[in-house]
């Protein structure tokens, strides 16, 4: 077949189990993938995450297997494939240079948590940011 | 009128045997009735329904020109944007946020005279498989309180599964639609990617949602898709492709017709119930006149790693925007960080989190081309397997779910066993092509569905098939035993 | 401080340039970007980054960027895509900017293209990496009481303002190559109609790299230096900078890698409070875009629709008006001076002539007076006019700079002034001869020296007729006059 680099699962019919190669139940091998504490701390406050204790052990271990079920993906050459970004077959969607209406400014601010003279209002921005 | 089509309440409307006003307040009978118990529903629009109903009232008894959906209830998962009521995407970051503009499909349903009754519930940001993710609490499943409806539009199935309203919106990133489809005994289509505008959609994947109908019968789905379906200024990856008229397609039945089964789907992990069911839907559908065959679509396994990875990476950059500034919550804080820190701490539920951490992680420094770029290399795999598969037939079969549904915090604690309820869903999003999910059988006393997948932009012989097959089989005709009357 | 000439470094620069383009509305939305208005009444979902909102690219902003970078003479790219740039910021509305970012798979608009320096020896290339599209994001202010930040505010309308990136290749060698190119840059893009330009406005924004290596070593370590908010402040901040690394260099202490702002006021870079350490921007293809794909045949009608570009039209000035590269350079300078010159020369064929008195007179008043040219109640013709004026010895040089500045303050045409206010030249032989001769007469030392050998001593003579004159005398005449009679 035209497909690159994919192993072929051992044909079997349909309605037959099949033990390995074509499984689709998450099998995860020895453990290998391990999201240490500081890269779960880099990762949170990459995202703006404020997390407990707690969560911080939880998630480093279940991102763990989950990125090693991820490896999975290695057993594939994907060395001559190029990478979809749209499956839609599209280019050059452009709208026209025109003004159209904008929001008026109440409906802009209505959900606002904080708002000064027609501006959002927020703490102060400082430039540093807290170090963990 | 519960359970009715709204192709058949549609003809009772047009011959002025019943009016909009009682049908929607049927409906709202119906939702006081019953979803103190189901919980489909997050808010419920009475007087805006009952004022829109009387309209129609008005248009019906003198004979104005009707569209097509004139006088339908209607319910919006609550992560489509409606102008002025509520829209929360099931989280408390987004607990109380008007928004001041409709979805597109909104102001399509609007045209066609649709009624919107109310938000229904999801998993929180459309991330889940059984509507438990939810911050203000979960669905039950219509045919068995104690199991879940599934998800992420487990309330639109709900309701529509529960005789609520005729016909609700879903989303379908992964299976949305589909497998609580399945799960409640409804039919759920997602058309191709790009075939319904995403403009107003709350945006979980963007290169994987779409919007599409939860219905009784797929006559309803033809009708809804050929509405809300159609290019959109507003959404520069809508198609421009025409809209057949679908309606066209549906009695045509599928004699001659060529359905491949994908053998890899059918290994470990299927329910026995659910393959039995699948399988004997084949054999209506060849005793109907079409050939049903075996295929291979051998990148099937990569699916799920592959749309874990791509779906939270998208993910992770969608949902940055919550933080407090502009709308929503805020949790106040002497300065930004911590306001930014704080708000999406409070405001995200533990599987938002998991899955933000995961697409963080998946496109910094290092794992980029690892994860992401590796995972968007697979999908190209995976669309030129499905469509190699379609250019010798002209749609796959496939189990929808690997289980009937299961019980209310059975999975929450394993989040990879949650996944693994969207097996069969999830590569058909990652292909970017139309699948439906069409009643099937029954396993333990509980819904089973199969699935349908198409060509791109080839809905009208998904629709096709689905009606043959429903048309020849009790299923969609069952209820489940909540007060139906 | 050692002169730059006799450092043992050589000074390294780079460019990033944010252009905002000359449209009518945003990159990605149809709110005005109209400057001026009220906070956050020129915005929508989708600059407001509102949930299930969605951008839609603006055609013009597309054919702007190619026009630069045809004009640039980049590699336009066949198809190009958008990408997203994650980072958290309050200004951010959606806490990614939409941007486009050089990726082995996806390039950007355009790579690869070249700016000629107008220099006196010979011009010099200076690279242009690349050329990119990119949304704008909002404006945050900050409230202040007792000198500390109490809260900050933001106004969106900048949200979503298309902007053009210009990248340059660390080709600039000293701060004043930098502001010269600069200038070049920023008349192209006003001759192309691609931009205003204003760096003052705000529509031209500039960033530099700088670092300092021996020649033929590695590149050096670099700053990044923001907040010139003038041409003048770029080359005032880099030179700052090049002299504050230089320093460091000779006590053998390292540069650090930072970002550094510029004080205009106090004139010293310093050290900002820098916010995360190398960012990880987790560049990805923007999902709602699909790409952007150019032919050949539209990079070509492009070149073709282009106008003479501000090089050329320098270098054809340099041939036909015989003007220096600094000359032609200065009056290409922006596209209203190259054509004021032009017209100007229609009326009076001098070009030394006109190119001297408007990038030295008239470019000297409208410093003084912070003015651009196009503001001035004058045309080309009353250039001519003047000019016309002087040549003919109706006016002395130094009248004819006085009726300049009243014609520039006034628009009165030049020939009113003059005769308004009688400053006609005095050539009369006779009138002259009088004045000579009673200069003569009261200054006996002068005549002396002149007479024992001091040349001096005649221009001192001539001032005084010139003083006595109210500067109203034929320089020329005058000075032959006082020699005949001086006896030379």
């Amino acid at each position: 077949m035209g497909d690159q680099g994919l192993r072929e699962p051992t044909p079997k019919a349909v309605g037959e189990g099949s033990p390995e190669g074509s499984s689709l139940a998450i099998r995860l091998g020895g453990g290998t993938v391990t999201i240490d504490r500081k890269t779960v701390n880099q990762v949170a406050r990459l995202a703006r995450l404020d997390l407990s204790e707690d969560e911080r052990t939880r998630f480093a271990e279940q991102l763990g297997r989950i990125l090693e079920y991820c490896a999975k993906l290695d057993e594939l050459d994907t060395s001559e494939v190029e990478p979809t970004s749209h499956v839609i077959a599209m280019t050059n969607v452009f709208r026209d240079d025109v003004v159209a209406p904008s929001l008026p400014r109440d409906a802009v601010l209505a959900s606002a948590p904080a708002h000064e003279s027609g501006f959002f209002k927020v703490p102060p921005v400082i430039e540093t940011e807290p170090q963990p | 009128m519960i359970g009715h089509s709204a192709t058949e309440l549609l003809g009772q409307l047009r011959r002025l045997e019943i009016t909009p006003s009682e049908l929607v307040q049927a409906a709202l009978e119906r939702i006081d009735a019953v979803d103190g118990k189901v919980h489909a529903f997050l808010s419920v629009n009475r007087e805006s329904a009952m004022s829109a109903a009387h309209e129609w009232d008005g248009r019906y008894s003198r004979g104005d020109t009707i569209p097509p959906l004139a006088g339908i209830p209607i319910a919006l998962k609550d992560i489509i944007c409606t102008a002025g009521t509520p829209t929360t995407c099931g989280s408390r970051i987004l607990q109380g946020w008007v928004p001041p503009y409709d979805a597109t499909v909104v102001t399509r349903l609007k045209a066609a005279g649709a009624i919107i009754v109310g938000k229904t519930n999801l998993d929180e940001f459309a991330m889940g498989s059984s509507t438990e993710n939810s911050a203000f609490g979960p669905t039950r499943n219509p045919w068995d309180l104690d199991r879940v409806p599934g998800g992420s539009s487990g309330g639109s199935a709900a309701a529509v599964g529960a005789g609520m309203v005729p016909i609700a919106l879903g989303t379908d990133t992964g299976g949305s639609i589909r497998q609580p489809a399945g799960f409640t005994g409804v039919v759920g289509l997602k058309p191709t990617y790009g075939r319904v505008s995403r403009y107003g959609l709350v945006a979980f994947a963007s290169s994987l949602d779409q919007i599409g109908p939860l219905t009784r019968t797929v006559v309803d789905a033809a009708l809804v898709l050929g509405i809300i379906a159609g290019h959109d200024p507003c959404d520069s990856t809508a198609a421009n492709v025409p809209v057949p008229l679908y309606r066209d397609a549906l009695d045509q039945g599928v004699q001659g017709m060529r359905i491949g089964l994908a053998r890899e789907a059918f290994g470990d992990g299927l329910h026995e119930d659910v393959k039995d069911a699948v399988l004997k839907a084949t054999h209506v559908l060849e005793g109907l006149g079409a050939m049903v065959e075996e295929i291979s679509l051998p990148t099937l396994p990569y699916a799920l790693p592959t749309y874990y990875l791509l779906a939270t990476s998208e993910a992770s950059s969608n949902l940055a925007r919550y933080d407090g500034v502009q709308y929503g919550l805020r949790v106040a804080a002497d300065d930004i960080y911590a306001m930014f820190t704080r708000t999406r701490r409070d405001g995200f539920g533990p599987e938002v989190k998991r899955r933000i951490m995961l697409g963080t992680y998946a496109l910094s420094a290092g794992y980029y081309e690892g994860f992401f770029l590796k995972a968007q290399r697979v999908r190209t795999m995976i669309r030129r397997d499905f469509l190699r598969a379609l250019s010798s037939v002209d749609l796959l079969a496939m189990p929808v779910s690997p289980t009937v549904a299961f019980r209310v915090g059975e999975k929450v604690e394993d989040p990879l066993q949650m996944y693994l309820a969207d097996v069969y869903t999830i590569p058909v999003n990652l292909a970017g092509l139309p699948g439906i999910s069409i009643p099937c059988g029954f396993g333990q006393g509980l819904p089973i569905g199969f699935q349908l997948i198409g060509k791109p932009f080839d809905e009208s012989t998904l629709l096709r098939a689905a009606a043959a097959y429903e048309q020849a089989t009790p299923w969609g005709k069952q209820h489940p035993p909540l007060g139906w009357t | 401080m050692t002169s730059p000439e006799s450092s043992p470094y050589e000074t390294v620069i780079g460019l990033e340039i944010h252009v905002q383009l000359l449209t009518v509305s945003k990159m990605f939305c149809g709110c005005s970007v109209a400057f001026g208005a009220a906070p956050n009444t020129q915005v929508c979902p989708v600059c407001l980054g509102l949930p299930g909102s969605l951008p839609v690219i603006n055609r013009a902003a597309v054919e702007l960027g190619v026009r630069t970078a045809v004009a640039l003479r980049c590699e336009v790219h066949a198809a190009s895509q958008f990408h997203r740039k994650n980072y958290y910021y309050p200004d951010l509305p959606k806490n990614y900017q939409i941007s486009q970012y050089e990726y082995m798979v996806h390039p950007p608009l355009a790579t690869r293209g070249a700016l000629e320096l107008a220099m006196d020896d010979a011009p010099r290339r200076i690279g242009i990496h690349r050329v990119h599209l990119e949304e704008d994001t909002g404006k945050l202010v900050h409230a202040e009481r007792d000198g500390r930040v109490v809260h900050s505010l933001i106004d969106y309308n900048r949200s979503g303002v298309p902007l053009m990136e210009i990248v340059t290749e660390p080709d600039l060698r000293s701060p004043q190559e930098a502001h010269l190119f600069l200038g070049q840059l920023r008349a192209l893009l006003q001759a192309i109609g691609v931009s205003s330009g204003r760096l003052e406005e705000g529509t031209l924004r500039v960033d530099a790299n700088v670092s300092l290596r021996r020649p033929g070593a590695e590149l050096g370590i670099r700053t990044e230096v923001k907040n010139m908010n003038s041409l003048r402040s770029v080359e005032r901040a880099l030179a700052f900078e090049r002299d504050r690394q230089r320093e460091l260099l000779d006590r053998n202490q390292p540069v650090i890698q930072e970002t550094r702002h510029w004080d205009d006021r106090r004139e010293v870079t310093f050290a900002s409070r820098s916010k995360e350490e190398a960012q990880d921007y987790r560049y990805f293809p923007e999902p709602d875009l699909v790409p952007v794909a150019v032919i050949p045949a539209q990079v070509e009608a492009t070149r073709a629709s282009l106008p003479e570009l501000p090089d050329a039209k320098r270098r054809r000035y340099e041939r036909r008006h015989g003007l220096t590269a600094t000359d032609a350079a200065l009056v290409t300078s922006s596209a209203v001076m190259a054509r004021f010159f032009e017209e100007t020369l229609e009326a009076f064929p001098n070009p030394k002539m006109v190119s001297s008195w408007l990038t030295g007179e008239v470019v000297a008043y409208l410093h003084a007076r912070g003015k651009e040219l196009e503001e001035l109640p004058i045309t080309p013709s009353h250039l001519a006019e003047l000019l016309q004026l002087l040549d003919r010895g109706t006016i002395s040089g130094r009248t004819a700079k006085d009726v300049l500045v009243e014609m520039l303050e006034t628009g009165v045409r030049p020939q009113a002034i003059v005769q308004s206010r009688g400053l006609v030249q005095i050539s009369d032989l006779a009138a002259l001869t009088q004045v000579v001769q009673e200069v003569l007469s009261v200054h006996p030392g002068p005549v002396a020296d002149y007479r024992a050998g001091k040349a001096q001593a005649l221009r001192f003579l001539v001032g005084q007729v010139m003083a006595k004159t109210q500067g109203r005398a034929n320089p020329e005449l005058a000075t032959k006059l006082l020699k005949e009679r001086l006896g030379a």
